[in-house]
């Protein structure tokens, strides 16, 4: 049974469109439910930036007050290449952008095959199938979250780093990060990972060109952003600081935002640093141990991340679970596989139920939803310890999987 | 760490987790016992609570009520002229527009909410002389009560309670008398209503108390008070045990849950044994039985219970039944916020016994663990080696899994458009015996299959309980226990293809766990309302009326995983196991 590319997106582009025609009210139902849309991520914020700054003749007019209303969390590009396209048409977009992601990765399939032949079984349409089925991002581009963006951007960066292209890897790595704030941390493994097979002299060079690209690509986006928003600062803090201050507090099923409620407001400045530094904590410390695996570590820290960022959604998971197909070849090193499936398949179930109670029937209260965010976090947790044990057993075992001899976690 | 790590190679040492593993059904069965002897000792002593008042502000019968003497002769006046309303044969609308006057000239906001389809409701706002109007309290009295008698007492007792109500300054909430045609689809509809578009509206409802007085008399024997709400909601614990401490501190006995009046006074393990189930009874059947008018108030964050006034006879007058209403209203009248949080969750054991969640939901929790057990069982021990989750039967049971919800969604839906239980039931019956006549192995059906499609079947009913446990406990415990003998049904491999016994046990087990045999059966045993295939159909009215959910839980979530551990009997085809290599080689 092989797929090639064109089925994997008519199966991709069907499902989606037969969900949007077959249930038409679902995708605004799902951009208010808390785990698909986050004020940060979700369509109903970005229709508004878009409506609200859209001044004669269809563009947006970034005035100086723009970014001060505390509405708008979108970067000035995005806002300026969504606003020629019709609203109408956005859902036919965010289908578009569902099938770019999975050309990608069929292209990353193809290439990880090639380069190593750890992964010569997992056949090439597996992780694209994967995204295209998987429920979470199907939800997620019927909810129009805007975090597909991102995806795509970091599935880009690890293609072109894969293929060892510097300047593109790091422009889709500084996109990524423009748009939200985090992945740009993907750049610690992805120098890793461009670095794989050059030798000792082209490593320095390499890195060096990378980060030089990637500092470069981010100013001037940057740059840019202030020259098209009037030359103005503001759209800084409303982009980034929201994620480091976690300015806007709402729940969402992270771990974040139980601990800026009213009730802990003195201590809000130490969980600030305490949070920020255990998200970026683990990235270089991963990157350095693992970097003779450097795309599996770039897996991993895109799972961290998902874990420890202050806004996360579905969407989110969907896209990091089509990556765990890449991890097949050693899926027998892993000892909870099942267990944290059934923890997370427990968690999503319950996590609307649990806001219902407290939300909506008023039985229940705060600590209900957060109990089922921990679930969940605890869920990723496991997934994360589980793959990193694999990693290692992988490493320990050199080439060749060896599932007999057995060794204990200490 | 050290004494973690000498326990861990103790266990490999001894061989402790193949052992365990091998005896998971027995864990299983032992589980559900524990959580039946954890639910049956709650009545003991020493495991249950005397009832307390949670929220300090609610001060109950800490006022003295005026409602006596002099207001009994208006009392009586409204009853008499509305006895003449059922001697004239009086229309609906005659009877609304009548009252609509009396209302109007104690100053009453009145308006009538017309529906086509529900029946109109004719109610009346008090608008209060402090406070803002954000809030209000509802006294809802339906013209004819749940047992379809003309609530005259009711009716009667409510304007004059209201016109006492109007020329008292203390009110800081809104009051909202509502008059529907019954205490079901019309109040249900009203209540929608008065969120949705009504003009004239008071402010979020805090409390509703429905009033059932179906007598002339002027003489009561005792109360009942009925609590449970739809979908598992339960009224805030503080409401019940304000109405249940005013109604006795007025001399009067309570009687919760529909108790006969001889057995209130029982004290013991086995009367608040009884008080528990019936409230379990009547909580997972709610919307579904005799509906007394609370029911109606659910899912608007509304506390709401109903008192219904109990025999024609006896030393309680109308107006101490009037007292018990004016003390309701004065306590939730000092409410400041809300009610407090924590007292979302109960079963009452007695009118002043309770227990909170955290007594009865770890066995709950325990009964869906039972399922996972069984789901774990049917995946480690098969005879076809160690287990690989990931692999094509869990991807073909996942598929048969998604194609039987769909298929149990359709036939909910189907239901609803044309209920004929005759029907449902007799394709139950067939679904029950045709693993049964199945003699040849099915080629589709390999065995490995089979225990692939029981691991989903379990794993998705635990799925069900859990996420049902902490909305609908009565609901999910019932359905736990009901559909138990499923478990005991054994994959029917084709080497015991002699063994008649095991077909016929299936077969047994099948229809004992089928969700609507098991309802069918319970309904017509423990409630004498629900005749015959009565329940199907009030099953179906309690959504169209009430959008009660039970029906949807019981197709969506019982009937799949019965369908596919019915799926799981059918003779399959033989797959070479572990042990027949090793006999081979």
């Amino acid at each position: 049974m092989a797929l090639n590319s064109v089925t994997i997106c008519a199966i991709c582009a069907t499902l989606r469109l037969l969900g949007l025609w077959i249930f038409p009210s679902l995708g605004g139902l799902l951009d208010k439910s808390v785990e698909f849309s986050t004020p940060v991520t979700s369509y109903r914020s970005l229709k508004e930036a878009l409506v609200l700054g859209m001044g004669s003749a269809n563009t947006i007019t970034f005035d100086n007050g723009y970014y001060n209303g505390g509405v708008v969390h979108h970067p000035p590009l995005l806002l300026q290449a969504l606003q020629g396209i019709p609203i109408s048409y956005h859902e036919y977009l965010f289908i578009f952008f569902d099938c770019l992601i999975l050309m990608q990765f069929i292209k990353l399939t193809a290439q990880v095959k090639r380069q190593n032949k750890l992964f010569v079984n997992i056949p090439t349409w597996l992780p694209a199938l994967i995204y295209a089925i998987n429920p979470l991002s199907l939800l997620s581009c019927l909810s129009k979250s805007s975090v597909i963006f991102t995806n795509w951007c970091i599935i880009n960066a690890v293609v072109q780093a894969m293929n060892g292209n510097i300047p593109i890897t790091a422009l889709f790595v500084a996109l990524s990060g423009y748009l939200s704030l985090y992945p740009i941390l993907l750049i610690f493994p992805l120098v890793n990972l461009v670095n794989l097979n050059s030798s000792r002299s082209q490593r320095v060079n390499h890195t060096i060109r990378l980060t030089l690209y990637a500092i470069y690509y981010c100013v001037f986006l940057i740059f840019i952003s202030y020259k098209i928003n009037g030359n103005n600062w503001n759209f800084l803090r409303a982009n980034y600081m929201v994620f480091l201050n976690f300015e806007i507090v709402t729940p969402n099923l992270g771990i974040w935002w139980y601990f800026f409620i009213e009730m802990f407001t003195e201590f809000i400045p130490f969980f600030k640093g305490a949070f920020g530094l255990f998200l970026f904590s683990f990235v270089i410390p991963l990157t350095i141990r693992f970097c003779g695996q450097p795309f599996y570590v770039s897996i991993v820290i895109l799972g961290w991340l998902i874990l420890t960022k202050p806004y996360p959604v579905l969407g989110d998971y969907g896209f990091w679970f089509s990556f765990l197909a890449y991890f097949v070849p050693v899926a027998g090193y892993m000892r909870y596989k099942v267990f944290a499936m059934l923890l997370f398949i427990h968690g999503i179930m319950l996590s609307p139920i649990f806001y219902h109670l407290w939300i909506g029937s008023g039985s229940g209260n705060s600590n209900f939803f957060y109990a089922v965010s921990l679930v969940n976090a605890l869920a990723i947790g496991t997934i994360l310890s589980d793959l990193i044990w694999a990693m290692l057993r992988h490493e320990y075992d050199g080439e060749t999987p060896n599932y007999d001899v057995k060794l204990a976690q200490v | 760490m050290g004494l973690l790590t000498n326990l861990h190679r103790k266990v490999i040492v001894l061989g402790l987790v193949p052992k365990f593993l091998k005896q998971l059904p027995q864990v299983a069965k032992l589980l559900m016992l524990i959580s039946l002897i954890m639910i049956a000792i709650i009545p003991m002593d020493g495991q249950y609570r005397r009832t307390y008042i949670s929220e300090n502000a609610l001060m109950p019968s800490q006022a003295y009520s005026y409602f006596r003497e002099s207001e009994w002769n208006i009392v009586r006046g409204y009853r008499s002229q509305i006895e003449e309303f059922v001697k004239n044969n009086a229309t609906a609308k005659e009877r609304n527009l009548e009252v609509e006057s009396w209302l109007q000239d104690f100053g009453i906001k009145t308006s009538i909410y017309h529906n086509e389809e529900h029946q109109d409701t004719l109610y009346g706002i008090l608008h209060t002389p402090r406070g803002d109007g954000t809030e209000a309290i509802v006294l809802s009295i339906p013209w004819y009560n749940g047992d379809d008698e003309f609530n005259v007492g009711g009716a009667a007792l409510g304007i004059g309670l209201l016109r006492y109500f109007s020329r008292w300054p203390v009110w800081s909430k809104n009051l909202i008398i509502v008059f529907s045609e019954n205490p079901r689809d019309s109040l249900r509809a009203w209540v929608e209503a008065y969120h949705t578009s009504l003009d004239l509206t008071g402010g979020s409802i805090e409390a509703a108390i429905n009033i059932d007085y179906a007598s002339d008399s002027d003489f009561l024997d005792y109360v009942e008070i009925y609590y449970d709400g739809l979908n598992g909601e339960l009224p805030n614990l503080d409401l019940l045990n304000v109405a249940i401490k005013i109604t006795q501190h007025e001399g009067m006995k309570v009687s919760l849950n529909g108790q006969p009046k001889d057995t209130i006074d029982d004290d013991g393990y086995f009367p608040r044994l009884k008080t528990m189930l019936l409230g379990i009874r009547d909580s997972t059947f709610a919307g579904v039985k005799r509906v007394h008018g609370n029911e109606a108030f659910s899912g608007w964050r509304i506390q709401a219970v109903t008192l219904k006034a109990c025999g024609t006879e006896g030393n309680i007058d109308i107006t101490s039944f009037g007292r018990v209403s004016e003390g309701i209203f004065r306590a939730v009248n000092n409410l400041l916020e809300k009610f407090h949080q924590s007292f979302f969750f109960y079963l009452i054991l007695a009118p002043r016994n309770f227990v909170s969640i955290s007594s009865y939901l770890p066995s709950a929790v325990i009964i869906s663990v039972v399922y996972a057990t069984f789901s774990l069982d049917a995946l480690v021990n098969t005879p076809f080696g160690p287990p690989m989750f990931f692999n094509k039967e869990s991807l073909l049971s996942l598929m048969i899994l998604s194609i039987t919800l769909a298929s149990s969604y359709f036939l909910s839906q189907l239901f609803i458009y044309a209920p004929n239980p005759g029907l449902l039931i007799g394709l139950n019956i067939l679904l029950t015996i045709v693993p049964y006549f199945i003699r040849k192995p099915v080629s589709f059906f390999k065995e490995p299959l089979t225990y692939r499609i029981r691991v989903f079947g379990y794993l998705y009913m635990s799925l069900v309980l859990t996420s049902l446990l902490v909305i609908n406990f009565p609901l999910a415990f019932m359905m736990g226990i009901l559909s138990f003998p499923m478990t005991l049904v054994q994959t029917q491999q084709s080497r015991y293809i002699a063994n008649m016994s095991i077909a016929i046990k299936n077969m047994l087990y099948l229809t004992l766990s089928n969700p609507f045999f098991a309802i069918l059966i319970v309904s017509n045993v423990i409630d004498s309302d629900l005749k015959y295939l009565d329940v199907f159909y009030d099953l179906i009215l309690a959504w169209n009326d009430l959008s009660c959910w039970t029906w949807f839980l019981i197709c969506i979530g019982w009937f799949p995983a019965w369908l596919l551990i019915a799926m799981s009997t059918i003779k399959s085809s033989q797959v070479t196991s572990v042990e027949d290599e090793k006999k081979q080689q």
